[in-house]
């Protein structure tokens, strides 16, 4: 099984963490991975705000790049998921127009790539496999997994598919209502304070429900999560305390790396609960 | 079938359970008028056209938004189970029927009616546009379901947005530049993160948030100045330079190397920095960035 790896800005950015725990992840399942490294941003959301037909046209670029290499292209990010899911259905039905853009920098694309999210490749690999696989079992854990709004709307990934990888490795995923709620970052530079209360609502929703931990799929996410909880916690009033683990690094756990192989000394919020918790 | 129903009656809230043996192809409004002729009269909703048109039967339904005369009970029953309660968001007056007034009245905000100025020809295109933009019947089913009016009730909501945008594209409108003014405030445009609940729920089939990033690209092509438009051209102008987001640069071109607003870039920054997280102010472009830098220059849409 191979993949064509797009880590997109985040994981090359600000959560670096994200790109080398799937890496490693993803080594230790036998799944192949050729990184898109010469691709550029998917647009984010802000792109098609401005340039719509340039948004389109760059990310047929990169969608030419896994053609040729017959190959899936895996996102790790939930916005890259989305963003990448619309513009490859607009592209599809305008082919000729992108193309004829494109043929500017001696490329094309036929339309053949299929998108899938990293918890997608997962899946396609087998929970079962990945079960045979865990070597620390997670079971003092119930993390609360939020999905990123783009893994659920306006493209829907298959029902509980992260509980389901969850679960595959004995941790306890809480039922949790804030699951397929934003978590505010997309307008964190606009309107701060309710960004802030966004992720807010889901940290306090995941306490209340009983989580240990918080599991993303998006770094975005993970941004206002993790990097800005002592900012949402000022917002609120309200201690919070709880570590945001992506879900590279809750899968990472399971296959007996350490804290810092996964890159969990990065985060803002304390992991070491977390490892202590499943090294009982 | 259970069917569970959230109830109000001034004074408190509490649930009434009815088992009944209902027909798979009956609609939530049939289900709540049988309820409500055979086993109790006292049970208010609202129900108006029951042809989908209206959009005035709307109810939460096993945590759904849905209009109640197009949502067949088969197509949204759990275990046998059927939860109806009120639209979030509206405050109940009686068991399902809430108080849409402010919802309404976001209309009179956005000055929701064209004022003609000129004897513009529609044409074909701008009524096939029209058409697409027009088709909201108000049911309020985004506006209960908006991610972020559930923790900022001054947003104005994304119905009020969709109809904004409408305005804004009408072609015969005098107002085009006191709209985007208004719209290019806090709490309006900029406010919306993009959930896509309001599209995804929308009974109509309307895009409103494809809808809501076309109304914020005629504020940046007006050249309106707001911390939106700010983060927008500093982010493609990121992706020009380096491929890919250079994140340590560009939130202080987003914040226009504001002093007033450094508090919201720099100690979420150097905490990074404290953590080894932080990306490399040095961002090096990506492998063949001048195919990306030449699509920028010959894409101008």
């Amino acid at each position: 099984m191979k993949v064509a790896y797009y880590p997109g800005c985040v994981a090359k950015g600000a959560c670096k963490e994200l790109d080398l725990s799937v890496r490693l992840v993803l080594e230790r399942l036998g799944i192949g991975v050729t990184e898109l490294d010469t691709a550029s941003c998917c647009g984010a959301g802000v792109m098609n705000e401005v340039k719509p037909k340039l948004n389109h046209v760059l990310n047929a670029r990169t969608f030419s790049m896994a053609e040729k290499l017959n190959l899936d292209l895996m996102t790790i990010c939930s916005t890259c998921y989305g963003r990448f899911k619309s513009s490859n259905q607009y592209i599809k039905q305008n082919l000729d127009a992108i193309n004829k853009e494109i043929k500017k920098i001696k490329t094309s694309y036929n339309g053949n790539v299929k998108v899938k999210h990293f918890v997608e490749v997962l899946n396609d690999y087998g929970l079962d496999e990945l079960n045979k696989k865990v070597k620390k079992p997670l079971r003092t854990l119930k993390p609360a997994v939020v999905y990123g709004c783009h893994l659920l709307r306006p493209h829907a990934v298959e029902n509980n598919i992260m509980e389901n990888v969850c679960k595959s490795l004995h941790s306890k995923p809480i039922n949790f209502e804030s699951k397929g709620r934003c978590c505010g970052f997309p307008i964190l530079m606009t309107n701060r304070k309710t960004s802030l209360k966004l992720a807010g609502k889901v940290l306090t929703d995941a306490i209340d429900n009983g989580a240990n931990c918080l599991v993303v799929s998006c770094p975005l996410c993970h941004m206002n999560y993790d990097s800005l909880q002592p900012e949402v916690e000022k917002v609120l009033g309200r201690k919070i305390k709880l570590p945001v683990l992506h879900l590279s690094q809750l899968i990472g756990l399971a296959l007996g790396l350490t804290m810092e192989e996964l890159g969990m000394d990065k985060h803002i919020v304390d992991c070491d609960k977390v490892y202590h918790l499943v090294h009982l | 079938m259970e069917v569970i129903i959230s109830r109000f009656n001034g004074k408190k809230r509490y649930t009434s359970k009815f088992n009944l043996a209902l027909k798979p192809d009956l609609t939530v409004s049939e289900v709540l008028m049988l309820i409500k002729n055979s086993h109790d009269g006292s049970l208010s909703f609202r129900a108006g056209c029951r042809n989908g048109v209206c959009g005035i039967c709307a109810v939460k339904v096993n945590n759904k938004s849905v209009l109640g005369c197009k949502t067949k009970v088969k197509d949204i029953v759990v275990d046998d189970k059927i939860l109806i309660e009120p639209l979030d968001m509206f405050p109940v007056i009686k068991d399902l029927v809430v108080d849409i007034d402010n919802f309404i009245e976001n209309n009179i905000d956005i000055r929701s009616a064209i004022v003609s100025s000129s004897t513009h020809k529609t044409s074909q295109e701008d009524m096939r546009h029209l058409d697409t933009v027009s088709n909201c019947i108000q049911c309020g089913i985004c506006f209960s379901s908006c991610d972020v009016l559930n923790v900022n009730q001054s947003f104005i909501g994304p119905a009020a947005l969709l109809r904004a945008y409408r305005c804004v594209t009408d072609k015969r409108d005098g107002l085009k530049n006191q709209r985007l003014k208004h719209y290019n405030k806090e709490n309006y445009a900029w406010d919306c993160t993009h959930c896509e609940n309001c599209t995804t729920l929308c009974p109509q089939g309307i895009n409103v948030s494809e809808h809501i990033s076309s109304l914020r690209k005629e504020l940046i092509e007006q050249g309106l100045k707001s911390k939106g438009s700010s983060h927008h051209l500093a982010f493609l102008k990121s992706i020009n330079k380096h491929g890919l987001l250079n994140e340590a640069s560009y939130p202080f071109f987003s914040i226009n190397f504001n002093p007033l607003r450094l508090k919201e870039v720099l100690p979420v920054g150097l905490r990074m920095l404290r953590k080894r997280k932080s990306p490399g102010i040095f961002h090096k472009p990506i492998k063949n960035i001048e195919e990306v830098r030449k699509l920028f220059r010959e894409v101008k849409e």
